[in-house]
């Protein structure tokens, strides 16, 4: 008797493990379909950040290569909630009204889709009080900020520039350009009134390059810039400041738990909670700069900054 | 000097060793020589054409490079039109070696920018943006270049990035991988640089080239002697064979090639030659021992007239004396001194006959020609014909040369017995002797051997029947001869002109057919003023002193003996006498004390004259010899008796030297 008792241990067990499993699956979120336009890392920082906070009930799509209909499928799916990774996914999702549609990693998303009632997203660009803020602690003499931008494009963001430049008693020197070629101009007449120039993502202005001169004119003349991407730091720029895609994803999933639950109201825009800073240690040790106290030396280390300090 | 002769004859021979050593090295040199330059020529016009090639791609390179540099950093310029940006940027381009002008153009081909050093470069200018678009529609990808002999003009477009294709690029950093053409650059580069480079290049290559040369001529020379070497051995070897008489062989250095094959080949023929040589000389000695003794044959029959005239003489004036010593009367004088100087002609005929069949060598001495001559003209006396008549024509001033009596007879006999040949119907037969001066023209014509200078000349002149000019050529060649078969050797003239051309002379004859012949031989005068005369024939016995003393007197021959007993006991010696070897040495034992000296004739029976004084030598080491003999020198080594370190006394002997010799021997 004792092996039956024994037996009948062991299967208790077996089915306790097998409830656990189960019920991890049916206590998680309903299904969501993460849809992402192209294959690139800080997209798949965002989906690791998605899953890490929504959970693993989520199916992922890579637009780059997909020939099948996709509204089809979501169709046939039928997700409680969907991402869109990039404007890509998000204009691919755009005709979408029913499911709610989290949008991440889009710079300026159109107003039309925007507006409508089933749509959240977390902005891409780090909100200009916080780049100021990085810029004071690290760059303490800067006074002067370049800025150049577009009407057309680029005019809101100036104006949050100039915002934030205020609160930091900080002076900026703007300049509207209204395309590519009227930048070298501009750029020039900057030289000797500015003490550190901000990059703006502004696709009339920015091309390779001029991202390339504008680097190099102002190394030249030791003006640090600061630029809204990682991969313009091998261009010259001093240090990048951007949201952090694994914290955008972590964010965005904690932004779909809300939706689902009926704690957010939509239509939604929220700011990044992390941001990430960058230094090209070349080009710091070039201008003769130092790390202030408490950001970590050497330029390849990571520092996920939050709104209150540093965070490893 | 049969073989030798041949090759003399045989010219071709000399052309060819003459062509073999000089065309072979010639040819070989000129054919190394001449491939190696070839193959420089064309390595060196390979290295140069490479060099100038490489001189320009470096710099077609270094333009292409300069351009898209240019094209890259005037990109922003040429987009904002800012001329500012782009005289900077052409400026600094200016300044790179080599360029000389740069222009930047828009897309409109308008020009924005101009940079220049000097002012001739827009003349260089080699093409337009029109001819550059016609290139690029083709779809020929950029640098474009043009080349002409002053410059390299090159051009390149001026692309722009075109705008990132959305926020989400431009925020990713993904570059938009289209661009967009905004303007042209053009770079014109100078050449001269890379000309001045190209000809220093070439100078130094061309001096490459020339110690290459130079090098590979001393390489060709060594390597032509390895092969020629031997051969020019052969050559010179060939050529001392054919002048010199002497042979030697090649050392062939253990070489199995060709050269060493022909070298072994040529030792093999030297080897047989020398064989040949060898016997043709011994052959030839053969000759003329028996030339000799058809000589003696016909001197015998003059000699024996003479010598019987001699011993009539003698027995004449022995009768006399012993008639009167008969009679018991005086003995004149004059009888005595008749013949006394009978024996003195005899021992002279006899000394003349030996001279003349002696085979050994005699050497030069000073010689007085005309008394050659003379003593010649004695001796055809008896022999020649009774219808030649001889004559003799010497010259008062009594030459004297340097000369082998044996030798200067031999000849003379030669020319006295053709002279008597080409007579045969009689004739007159003329001796004479001279002194003349050969002058340096004259000596060089001659022979080549002859010096100018004072010379003898013996002339034999005949009236003879005389030679035509073919045979004149002829007469001194070996074995040539016009008498029948088995009367002449035809070597009689060929060493009669050895011998006088080993006196340093040399024979000319004159001649023509009925006219007779003169044969006149040059000797050069000797550079003394008397020939020693022996003093033998001045001793008389009445002068001499006696003397004391035991001699052991030995000689075969008892007459002899006695009148050396008769004449040493007159001059105060006590004398034994001795008949043979063995009895002088049984003599000599038993009167071993009282023996002085010993008279001994050198060849006796059982011992001879040597071998007796060596066991004398040992018995009693302190006693005189004097040797004595009547055979010549050659006939005592002959006999195996070595004479080469004694002095002995030729018969017959005259009484008053003989005991000079004796006094002179007792009181040393």
């Amino acid at each position: 008797m004792p092996h039956t008792r024994l037996i009948n241990k062991h299967f208790c067990l077996f089915f306790f493990a097998l409830f656990l499993f189960v019920a991890g699956d049916v206590l998680a979120f309903p299904l969501a379909i993460v849809v992402q336009g192209v294959m690139v890392r800080p997209y798949d920082e965002v989906f690791k950040g998605i899953k890490s906070s929504y959970g693993s009930n989520i199916d992922r799509i890579i637009l780059y290569g997909y020939k099948g209909d996709l509204e089809q499928y979501v169709r046939q799916r039928q997700p409680s909630l969907l991402f869109a990774i990039g404007k890509w996914a998000l204009s691919n999702l755009s005709s979408i009204n029913d499911i709610p549609i989290i949008y991440l990693m889009v710079l300026n998303p159109d107003p039309s889709i925007t507006r409508k009632r089933n749509i959240a997203g977390i902005e891409m660009l780090v909100p200009a009080t916080r780049e100021l803020f990085h810029i004071r602690r690290l760059i303490p003499a800067a006074k002067r900020v370049g800025v150049i931008y577009s009407p057309k494009h680029s005019r809101a963001i100036y104006r949050d520039i100039s915002e934030a430049v205020k609160q930091y008693h900080m002076q900026i020197i703007g300049k509207e350009v209204v395309s590519a070629g009227d930048l070298p101009r501009a750029i020039s007449s900057m030289a000797g009134s500015i003490d550190i120039f901000i990059m703006i993502p502004d696709i009339t202005l920015i091309t390779p390059d001029t991202l390339h001169f504008m680097a190099l004119f102002f190394l030249k003349r030791s003006i640090p810039v600061v630029t809204f991407s990682e991969k313009y730091l091998k261009m010259g720029a001093f240090m990048a400041i951007y949201p952090d895609p694994y914290g955008i994803g972590v964010q965005a999933g904690g932004l779909a738990k809300k939706i689902l639950q009926k704690r957010i109201r939509l239509p939604a825009r929220l700011w990044p909670k992390k941001e990430i800073i960058k230094v090209n240690p070349r080009v710091l040790n070039n201008l003769g700069f130092y790390m202030q106290t408490g950001y970590r030396s050497g330029a390849r280390a990571r520092a996920r900054v939050s709104s209150n300090g540093i965070d490893q | 000097m049969g073989l030798i002769s041949k090759i003399k004859d045989i010219d071709i021979m000399d052309l060819i060793l003459s062509k073999l050593h000089g065309g072979l090295f010639r040819k070989v040199s000129t054919v190394f020589v001449g491939i190696f330059i070839i193959f420089s020529l064309i390595i060196f016009a390979f290295f140069s054409f490479q060099q100038l090639r490489y001189l320009k791609n470096s710099l077609i390179n270094e333009g292409n490079s300069l351009v898209s540099a240019l094209a890259i950093n005037s990109k922003l310029g040429v987009l904002a039109g800012n001329e500012l940006m782009l005289k900077k940027e052409a400026t600094g381009f200016l300044y790179q070696p080599n360029v000389i002008g740069i222009s930047i153009f828009d897309r409109d081909a308008a020009l924005m920018s101009i940079k220049k050093k000097g002012k001739e470069h827009i003349a260089m200018r080699l093409a337009s943006i029109s001819d550059i678009k016609g290139r690029m529609k083709k779809g020929e990808s950029p640098p474009f270049i043009y080349e002409d002999k002053r410059c390299i003009d090159i051009w390149a477009p001026v692309y722009v990035s075109v705008e990132f294709k959305d926020e989400e690029e431009m925020m990713l950093g993904i570059a938009p991988k289209k661009k967009r053409l905004v303007g042209w650059v053009e770079l014109i580069l100078d050449k001269s640089d890379i000309l001045r480079k190209e000809r220093l290049y070439t100078l130094y290559s061309l001096s490459l080239f020339i110690l290459c040369i130079a090098w590979a001529y001393y390489l060709m020379r060594r390597a032509s002697l390895k092969i020629v070497g031997p051969l020019d051995r052969m050559y010179k070897l060939v050529r001392g064979f054919s002048s010199v008489e002497e042979m030697h062989e090649i050392p062939v250095e253990k070489r199995h090639d060709e050269a060493g094959r022909l070298a072994s080949a040529f030792n093999e023929l030297v080897r047989r030659v020398k064989k040949r040589e060898e016997e043709k000389e011994r052959l030839e000695r053969q000759l003329l021992n028996a030339q000799k003794l058809e000589a003696i044959g016909s001197l015998s029959s003059g000699i024996a007239h003479d010598f019987n005239n001699v011993l009539s003489s003698i027995m004449g004036g022995a009768d006399m004396i012993k008639y009167h010593l008969q009679r018991g009367e005086e003995i004149s004088l004059n009888t005595a001194e008749i013949i006394l100087m009978s024996c003195v002609k005899a021992r002279e005929m006899i000394g003349r006959l030996m001279t003349y069949t002696k085979g050994q060598e005699v050497e030069k001495r000073p010689l007085k020609l005309n008394d050659q001559v003379i003593m010649i003209k004695k001796l055809v006396a008896g022999i020649i014909s009774d219808d030649i008549e001889v004559k003799l024509d010497i010259t008062p001033d009594d030459p004297i040369v340097f000369a082998n009596p044996t030798q200067i007879y031999q000849v003379l006999m030669n020319m006295v017995t053709n002279a008597q040949d080409a007579m045969p119907l009689g004739g007159s037969l003329k001796i004479g002797t001279k002194v003349v001066e050969i002058s340096e023209t004259e000596a060089s014509k001659k022979a080549s051997w002859i010096n100018p200078g004072k010379y003898a000349l013996i002339s034999i002149e005949d009236t003879g029947i005389g030679m035509d000019e073919e045979t004149k050529k002829r007469i001194f060649d070996p074995f040539f001869t016009t008498k029948e078969m088995d009367k002449g050797t035809g070597l009689g003239l060929h060493n009669s002109y050895s011998i006088i051309k080993e006196h340093d002379g040399f024979i000319d004859v004159i001649s023509s057919p009925g006219k007779g012949t003169t044969f006149q031989i040059y000797l050069p005068i000797a550079d003394v003023k008397e020939v020693v005369v022996d003093q033998e024939e001045e001793e008389s016995l009445k002068d001499l002193p006696h003397g004391y003393g035991t001699i052991l007197v030995a000689d075969d021959d008892m007459f002899v003996r006695g009148f050396l007993k008769d004449l040493l006991t007159d001059f105060g010696y006590d004398v034994i006498l001795a008949t043979n070897g063995m009895d002088v040495m049984k003599k000599f034992k038993e009167n071993i004390d009282k023996v002085d000296l010993l008279l001994l004739d050198i060849v006796m029976p059982y011992k001879h004259g040597r071998a007796i004084q060596d066991e004398i030598r040992h018995i009693k080491p302190e006693v005189k010899i004097i040797f004595m003999s009547g055979y010549p020198d050659y006939v005592l080594e002959e006999k195996g008796i070595f004479i080469s370190d004694i002095e002995y006394l030729h018969k017959p002997i005259r009484s008053a030297f003989l005991i000079k010799k004796i006094q002179q021997a007792m009181n040393s």
